[in-house]
Order: structure tokens, then C-alpha cells, then sequence
């Protein structure tokens, strides 16, 4: 992948796209192949996994916000943690990447007093806050009622047209064609189709994607 | 009528039956008028003290078990319990461990300890333990016996904890580690904050018990509130035949346990209050 690039990974449930990501950031090792970040290859015993990890975000399908921070301190959190800033500074920042998802005013709120738009927003903050090579997100509107779905996938958007790298497990096939640079079929842990959205999801030449796409389109 | 339209009936019907001065502020009225209660039954003894309206017999009683037995029971308890909050921490800790030479004992350790009875225990550690060392005396035994309800608290402070760590989600640690966090800091900055809210209406519970427990300790002669009653009882008893006064005795230590517990759990109230987020609710108080 390149800077800049947005990938796009579709395919059934159980198809290996949320491992794929997992063994990008190493929560998960993975059994065969290996993984480069900026040159450097990451699943190697010489490399910390906090050090890989801190420049590789990431959103998850059920947001998973720190319950008992507000919005801005689960932004702050990994700033202050991981990368040691004071905390003037790291509020500074998540205050202006909160605005920047349209929650500037939400800062002070908890995780529960905050619709499942805006704890998806708040994680894309916490994601970003970081300031990572590259963002993970992992399904980020499955979990989501549709009324949401929007502001989330604007937000997404947003960044992606500001330049930010990122790989989006995702079956949103609109959102695909509109943003993904590169779309990515994946069943049963191998790639099987993969090229530009209108290759992908327009011509697809495999017959898994074809009815895959089919049903999505239904 | 949908059964939901009655229930709010019902529900604000027995709402409006709640005197206004307690609805307004649940907590603090409840403690001030127990508080008060307390202190105006205390006042009456005092009163009662210095008109020479009680018996003097009653007095030299009753004196024993509010001075010498009050301090002990606290003492007992405010030793036992930061001991079995920390033991309790830290095999709640080792329970929750996915290292199997970590939790495998710690889940020996508690399934044997809640199995057996607190005063057996208590027994065993006042009686045998101290020959294992020289020079055995009644002082270390009883801070063997001491250390035996601290153990005995421990195994159920051990579950609270384990749950309280269980109950954080997954997705949350998963999070923290994608950050970049260690497993240490995730620990001190994610797990231990939400441990700490969500297990501290059951550890009030805990201590409430174990300050009553406590009185175990009288089995082994320790001079605590029970001892003390025991003896003022026997006393009025054999002495004096009046059977009134060892109701006396038995209430006037009923009411020192329900202060000092009342006291502990109001604190841990207070603290689970002012540390209160929402969403990560427990039950109130």
C-alpha cells in the first residue's frame, strides 16, 4: 500500500478479514507471510509490539470506549500513556481532533450519555489521535443503527480525502466505489479478487464475488 | 390499560408515599436520622448516667462492653479488613490470570477457604499455629486467629474482584493494546479504574459482614464487644438475678455493631458516589 491509499477488504463472515487486520497490529501473530510497515518488517522478535502498535490505529465494531473516561481522555489517553505527552498539550490535540469529528462539545460526556454515531466518531478521534502510518477499521458500522451509519462513514470519508492511510473491512459497497482506492475480496482466508472498486464490485471475474456482490446489491 | 401504563402507575403511586424530606435527599437523610437515632439513644444512657437514674449495678455492667469492647472490635476490624482487601486483591488478581500456575491456586486457595467455617479457622489458628514458633503466647495466637478471618474474608473479597475484572470487556483491553499501551498500563489505566467503581458496593457488603464476623474472635478469649457481653450477661445472671439487664447488655451491643458497620458502609457509599460515572452503574445504595 501506499500513503495515502484507502483499501477497502470485503468478503463473508468468517472470511479472515478481521484476522487480517489483527496480525497487521499484532494482536494477532500471524501463522505464515509477513508484515511491512514503512519498510520495516514487524513480525520479527526484534521489534516490540507496543512500538508497532502506536503507529497503527485503529476503530473496532463496537467502538470499545474506555467506560469510565470521558470522550476527550479516551482521546488523550494513548497520548499521555504511549507517548508520554503532558497533559496541556494532549488536550489541546484531542479537543481539535474531537471538533474535527464534530464533537467538540461532547468532550466532557461519557461513553454511555453519547449515541453509537458519536462513540464511533470519538474512536475514530482515538484512532487518529496517535497520528499512526496507518488506520485499521474493523467493520466500523456494522454495529450501528442506520440512523448513523452516515455521520460515521462522513467522518471516514473526511479523512480519507485529508490524505490518511487506512484499510476498511467494510460492506458498504457505495462507500467502496466512492472512496477506496484499491477493494480487496477475501473468502476463507485467501485473497480472491482484488483491483480498483469498479473491477471488484462492478466486474468481478470470480463467481464467490459475483453472488457475494449480488446478494450486498440486493 | 397496557400493563406498562399500570406499572408506571403503581411505581409513582408508591413514590408519592415517600415522605418528601427522604425522597429529596435519599442518602443523607437516611444516614443523619440513624445517626441521630443512635445518638439520642446514647444520650438517654448518658443522661440517665449522671441523674442517677440507672442502676449504678447496670452502669459498671454495661461499661466494659462500650469502652474496652467498642475499641477492640475496631481495632480487629480495621486490621482485618485492609488485610483482606489486599489478599483478596491479589488472588482476585491471580484468579483472573490466564497463566493456569497463577489462577490453579487461587481457585484452590478460595474454594477451600469459603468451605470452611470462619471459626474453625479461627480456632485452628489460635490453638495450633503458635507451636509451631517459640515461646507461644496468647497475643500471638490471637493475631493468628486475627489473620484467620482476614483469610476467611479474603476468599470472597477474591471473587468480587475476579468478577470485576471480568466484567470489563474484552474489546476494551483489545483497544488499549492497539494503542500501544502495556499490559501494565492497561491494568493501572483501563482494568483497575473500572474494577474499583464496579466492586465497591459488594466490598462494602464484605466489610459489613466481616466487622460482625469478627466477634469469632471471642471464641478464642479475645477481648472484643461479644466477650464483653458474654461476661456483663453471666454477671447480671449469677449476681443479680435480673434478666432485664442482659437484654440490656445484648441490645446496647447490638447497637455498637450497627454503628460502627453503619459508619463503613456510608463511607464506601460516599467514595462510590463521588467516584460515580455513568453508565458504569452498580446498584445504589
Amino acid at each position: 500500500m501506499a500513503k495515502g491509499d484507502v483499501l477497502v477488504v470485503a468478503g463473508p463472515s468468517g472470511s479472515g478479514k478481521s484476522t487480517l487486520l489483527r496480525c497487521i497490529n499484532l494482536l494477532i501473530s500471524p501463522d505464515s507471510g509477513d508484515i511491512y510497515l514503512d519498510g520495516v518488517k514487524v513480525n520479527a522478535p526484534n521489534i516490540r509490539p507496543e512500538w508497532v502498535r502506536q503507529q497503527v490505529g485503529m476503530v473496532f465494531q463496537q467502538f470499545n470506549l474506555f467506560a469510565h473516561l470521558t470522550a476527550l481522555n479516551n482521546v488523550t489517553l494513548g497520548l499521555r500513556r504511549a507517548l508520554k505527552m503532558s497533559r496541556p498539550e494532549a488536550e489541546k490535540k484531542g479537543r481539535e481532533l474531537l471538533t474535527r469529528v464534530g464533537l467538540g462539545h461532547k468532550a466532557d460526556a461519557y461513553p454511555a450519555e453519547l449515541s453509537g454515531g458519536q462513540q464511533q466518531r470519538v474512536a475514530i478521534a482515538r484512532a487518529v489521535a496517535m497520528d499512526p502510518k496507518v488506520v485499521l477499521f474493523d467493520e466500523p458500522t456494522s454495529a450501528l443503527d442506520p440512523e448513523f451509519i452516515k455521520e460515521v462513514l462522513d467522518t471516514i470519508t473526511q479523512l480519507a480525502r485529508d490524505g490518511m492511510t487506512m484499510i476498511v473491512v467494510s460492506h458498504e459497497m457505495s462507500f467502496a466505489r466512492n472512496v477506496a482506492s484499491r477493494v480487496v475480496f477475501m473468502d476463507d482466508g485467501v485473497v480472491l479478487e482484488e483491483g480498483t472498486p469498479e473491477q471488484v464490485l462492478v466486474h468481478p471475474t470470480h463467481e464467490r464475488t459475483k453472488t457475494f456482490v449480488d446478494k450486498i446489491l440486493e | 390499560m397496557g400493563m406498562d401504563a399500570r406499572r408506571n402507575r403503581a411505581a409513582s403511586g408508591r413514590k408519592a408515599r415517600i415522605p418528601r424530606w427522604i425522597s429529596a435527599h435519599p442518602r443523607s437523610s437516611r444516614a443523619i436520622f440513624a445517626i441521630s437515632t443512635i445518638l439520642i439513644l446514647f444520650g438517654i444512657l448518658g443522661v440517665a448516667r449522671v441523674t442517677g437514674s440507672i442502676d449504678p449495678r447496670l452502669w459498671n455492667l454495661l461499661e466494659l462492653p462500650l469502652v474496652e469492647g467498642t475499641k477492640n472490635t475496631m481495632i480487629f476490624s480495621i486490621t482485618i479488613i485492609p488485610l483482606g482487601l489486599l489478599m483478596g486483591f491479589a488472588v482476585g488478581w491471580a484468579r483472573f490470570s490466564r497463566h493456569p500456575y497463577l489462577s490453579w491456586p487461587a481457585t484452590v486457595y478460595v474454594d477451600f477457604v469459603r468451605g470452611v467455617p470462619p471459626l474453625i479457622m479461627v480456632m485452628f489458628a489460635f490453638f495450633w499455629l503458635p507451636t509451631l514458633f517459640k515461646g507461644e503466647t496468647f497475643q500471638l495466637g490471637l493475631a493468628f486467629a486475627v489473620f484467620a478471618l482476614a483469610v476467611h474474608t479474603s476468599a470472597y473479597q477474591a471473587e468480587i474482584f475476579r468478577a470485576g475484572f471480568q466484567s470489563i470487556s474484552r474489546g476494551q483491553i483489545e483497544a488499549g493494546e492497539a494503542m500501544g499501551l502495556t499490559y501494565l498500563q492497561i491494568m493501572r489505566n483501563i482494568i483497575l479504574p473500572q474494577t474499583f467503581r464496579v466492586t465497591l458496593p459488594a466490598l462494602g457488603n464484605e466489610f459489613a459482614l466481616i466487622i460482625k464476623d469478627s466477634s469469632l474472635l471471642a471464641a478464642v478469649g479475645a477481648a472484643e464487644l461479644v466477650y464483653w457481653g458474654r461476661n456483663s450477661a453471666q454477671f447480671a445472671l449469677t449476681n443479680y438475678g435480673i434478666i432485664e439487664w442482659v437484654m440490656i447488655t445484648w441490645v446496647i451491643i447490638a447497637l455498637v455493631y450497627f454503628v460502627i458497620t453503619y459508619l463503613v458502609t456510608q463511607t464506601v457509599a460516599a467514595v462510590e458516589h463521588s467516584f460515580r460515572v455513568p453508565g458504569l452503574g452498580s446498584v445504589a445504595f
